[in-house]
């Protein structure tokens, strides 16, 4: 007898609906598997038949055929452990083949007969739903990410057994509705009230948010450039449904979403100079997600930026071009979103004193140079905002000032973004430091005194195109942080100031 | 004699002889005096009253300052300047004295072909685009070697009737100019500078041997026995720039000394947005200028 019970197979973050069709007949004892599997799927049969041996179900003299289709799509993981183990179930008669329409079932047997958590759990769910099915059956442990699916009936496992008497009882479940409002309460353990001074540098951070420009942080060591990075999500808007689901989605792919805790922040992932090319971009036989990629809708932070290698860098270029990766693989092709902010910091110059006023710099001007020059111009253009940070004044660190704190500056990040949202409505951008050339010149809008006082700029600190633009953009998020309309001449002179290349390490007479 | 080298063809080094008539007497009077001298651009400098700018390669502020300022007004004076192409006070001094329309001589411690450093091959060519003069002592294909460099400082003392010192450290190469200036005969002027710097050793150590002190142009042109010294009324007098009202609280902020822009902001009691913009404002109108780091000098 055949019995055919539905599944998920995964390629990246996209899910493929897979038919588990198992067939029993009396025979030589003898298990056979086809479907392009993997070695972990192949590993399966022994799990099942020992599973449902110590679950009390007799399994024996029989020879079973299972064919995971469709059959040209290559087939990793242990997720399809319950799916088989159901096919055999049915035909044994211990489960009804009516119980099982439009479900599918996702989760990896043990010995014991108990249902193992997998990864990729949201994004099969999401899969299902999109497919058509009502239901899912998945493992205990991964409730918590399922959840997010709305209009879904999910019913989680812990054993065999508990499968059997779930499916069997026949009681009916009810649709899943995401609690949204269960991750509203979003709690930082950092603020930005424990910056004392640094006035600019916090500006500079609220343009960021509010525009999603990337930022380059040059400083001398120790004056807190990381503590000013890390606190740059406080900072950022809330996330929405849509957001939490593709964050989570990553995070599910990889195994990284735990059973008690819920994702309601955006990811601040730090990387160092010695992370290998394949964890920061994402890699592997079967492509997996690098540290870009996990750091989808959140921050990017990478220490000591010019210690990174060229390769790194250049990749780097394209990403903050396309906000996506590609990865094309022997086994599989896949493309993972990385719409990342870049948060990068660096020393000025290989000792780290170079315009500091507390210590002088001992570097010759050929070495600032040499260290430099990994930062090509190309990859320095797609930064938008430079940004100096210096030591604090002591006399800074125990006044009685009021420090604004990351709530009130977020409110006002919240009303640019709604800004934003309003204008590209009708674009397939969100944020200002999307705009490509044609949407800069229709969005940033000059009056005759702007562009004359642009060209003036322009000819003073030598300016190419790009930097051009890139002033344009910075000071429409000004604007919009401001809540103009038009872009006027104190949104560029302060726009300006966010731009240091040209004066960051050269004397210039 | 004019030869046409084969690696820069367009431009043309004339070689003079010790013994012709174009090379310069005051050369001749060092025990040995360079047997041919590469000249390329304006020979007639040569024959004008040169004053020599020399100082640290990795001056501070004070001393770009100082470059600039003497530069300028001495070129205004119609005083040609000679230095030696290097970083730092060299370079300020030949840009300035080009940007006063004041002619600039730098002579090169290596051949044609290897311009030290790389960085002032740029600088090496306006000065010849505006009818400036490069010798060297060594013909094109030498190679840099730091061992032959006091000796092209002798020949920068050799030939300006006085050396001006802005900023040299504790025994550095314009210290060893200097003693070269004070043994040749010539006169010797000192900036002073602050006791604590660093790049102040060298220059506080001259004044204390004999260098004339000088805190402006009017000093050195008084000792040359030149008192026409043109333009002094318009000698960096910063206070009478008119400021506009908007920017004059955050313009009295900003001194002679660096000044960071949080500490501004601070100082102004402004929000920080003000603060730079009225900063870009400034600076855009060369009023201020901005150093990296984010720091503020009064021009």
């Amino acid at each position: 007898m055949l019995s055919i019970v539905n599944t998920i197979a995964l390629n990246g973050t996209e899910g493929t609906v897979v038919e588990a069709q198992v067939d029993l007949s009396a025979g030589i004892p003898h298990w056979d598997m086809v479907g392009m599997l993997g070695t972990s799927i192949k590993e399966s049969k022994e799990r099942i038949t020992v599973a449902i041996k110590n679950s009390g179900i007799k399994l024996v003299g029989k020879k079973i055929s299972v064919n995971l289709a469709p059959a040209e799509i290559r087939k990793e993981g242990s997720s399809f452990d319950l799916a088989i183990a159901v096919g055999i179930l049915i035909n044994l008669g211990i489960i009804k083949k009516e119980c099982i329409n439009s479900a599918v079932f996702i989760g990896e047997i043990s010995y014991s007969g108990k249902i193992n958590s997998v990864k990729g759990v949201l994004p099969m769910c999401l899969a299902a739903q999109k497919n058509g099915f009502k239901r899912v059956y998945i493992p205990n442990s991964n409730i918590n990410e399922a959840r997010l699916v709305n209009n879904l009936e999910i019913v989680s496992v812990s054993s065999l057994k508990d499968l059997i008497q779930k499916i069997n009882s026949k009681i009916p479940i009810e649709k899943n509705i995401s609690q949204i409002e269960r991750y509203a309460k979003v709690e930082y353990d950092v603020d930005f009230a424990e910056i004392y001074g640094q006035e600019k540098a916090k500006r500079a951070l609220e343009i960021v948010a509010a525009g999603n420009h990337n930022c380059l942080l040059i400083g001398p060591p120790g004056v807190g450039k990381t503590m000013i990075a890390k606190r740059l999500i406080t900072i950022f808007p809330k996330l929405d449904y849509d957001e939490i689901i593709e964050i989570s989605k990553t995070n599910s792919i990889l195994g990284l979403t735990k059973e008690n805790e819920i994702i309601n922040k955006r990811p601040f992932i730090e990387v160092n100079p010695n992370i290998t090319l394949a964890s920061f971009i994402g890699g592997g036989r079967n492509p997996m997600p690098g540290a870009i990629t996990l750091a989808n809708l959140g921050i990017l932070f990478m220490d000591e930026f010019a210690e990174f290698d060229s390769k790194k860098l250049e990749m780097l270029r394209n990403i903050l071009d396309l906000h996506a990766i590609k990865l094309d693989r022997v086994h599989a092709s896949v493309q993972y979103p990385c719409n990342f902010v870049l948060m990068a910091a660096m020393n000025p110059c290989p000792c780290g004193y170079f315009g500091s006023h507390d210590k002088k710099c001992t570097c010759s001007e050929t070495k600032i140079k040499r260290y430099l020059s990994k930062l090509s111009g190309p990859i320095v253009d797609r930064i938008d905002i430079q940004l100096n940070i210096s030591n604090v004044e002591y006399s800074e660190i125990y006044k009685n000032k009021k420090i604004e704190r990351s709530e009130d500056i977020r409110k006002r990040v919240e009303m640019a973004r709604k800004v934003q949202m309003l204008r590209f409505a009708k674009e397939n951008i969100n944020t200002n430091s999307e705009m490509n050339t044609s949407q800069i010149k229709k969005y940033c809008m000059l009056d005759k005194e702007c562009k004359s006082f642009l060209e003036k700029i322009y000819v003073k600190y030598k300016l190419n195109i790009r930097t051009y633009n890139n002033i344009l953009k910075i000071a429409r998020t000004i604007a919009d942080l401001r809540n103009n309309e038009r872009i006027d001449v104190s949104c560029i002179a302060e726009a300006i100031q966010y731009k240091v290349d040209n004066k960051f390490y050269k004397k210039e007479v | 004699m004019i030869i046409n080298f084969i690696k820069r063809k367009c431009k043309k080094i004339i070689i003079i002889n010790y013994k012709e008539n174009a090379y310069p007497k005051e050369l001749l009077k060092l025990k040995s005096p360079p047997v041919n001298l590469y000249v390329e651009g304006n020979l007639e400098l040569l024959n004008k009253q040169i004053i020599a700018i020399v100082g640290s390669r990795n001056c501070s502020e004070y001393g770009w300052k100082q470059a600039k300022k003497f530069s300028t007004v001495l070129s205004q004076n119609g005083i040609c300047i000679i230095s030696g192409l290097a970083l730092g006070i060299d370079s300020i001094s030949h840009m300035s004295a080009m940007n006063n329309i004041g002619k600039t001589i730098a002579v090169l411690g290596a051949g044609f072909n290897n311009i030290y450093p790389k960085e002032n091959k740029e600088l090496f060519n306006k000065i010849l685009e505006n009818n400036g003069c490069v010798i060297s002592e060594y013909p094109p294909e030498e190679r840099v070697n730091t061992k032959n460099f006091p000796r092209r400082n002798e020949i920068i003392t050799a030939l300006a009737l006085g050396v001006l010192v802005i900023e040299a450290g504790y025994r550095s190469g314009s210290t060893i100019t200097a003693n070269l200036a004070f043994k040749q005969g010539k006169k010797v002027f000192a900036i002073p500078s602050n006791i604590d710097s660093k790049l102040g050793i060298g220059t506080n150590a001259l004044i204390q041997k004999g260098a004339k002190l000088v805190t402006n142009v009017k000093d050195i042109l008084k000792e040359m026995n030149m008192n026409k010294c043109k333009d002094i009324e318009q000698e960096w007098k910063y206070e009478s720039k008119n400021v506009p009202i908007k920017y004059k609280n955050v313009y009295e902020i900003i001194g002679n000394m660096p000044i960071d822009i949080n500490t501004i902001c601070r100082r102004a009691e402004l929000p920080i947005q003000d603060v730079s913009e009225q900063l870009t404002m400034l600076e855009l109108n060369e009023y201020i200028r901005a150093l990296p780091g984010d720091m503020f000098v009064k021009v």
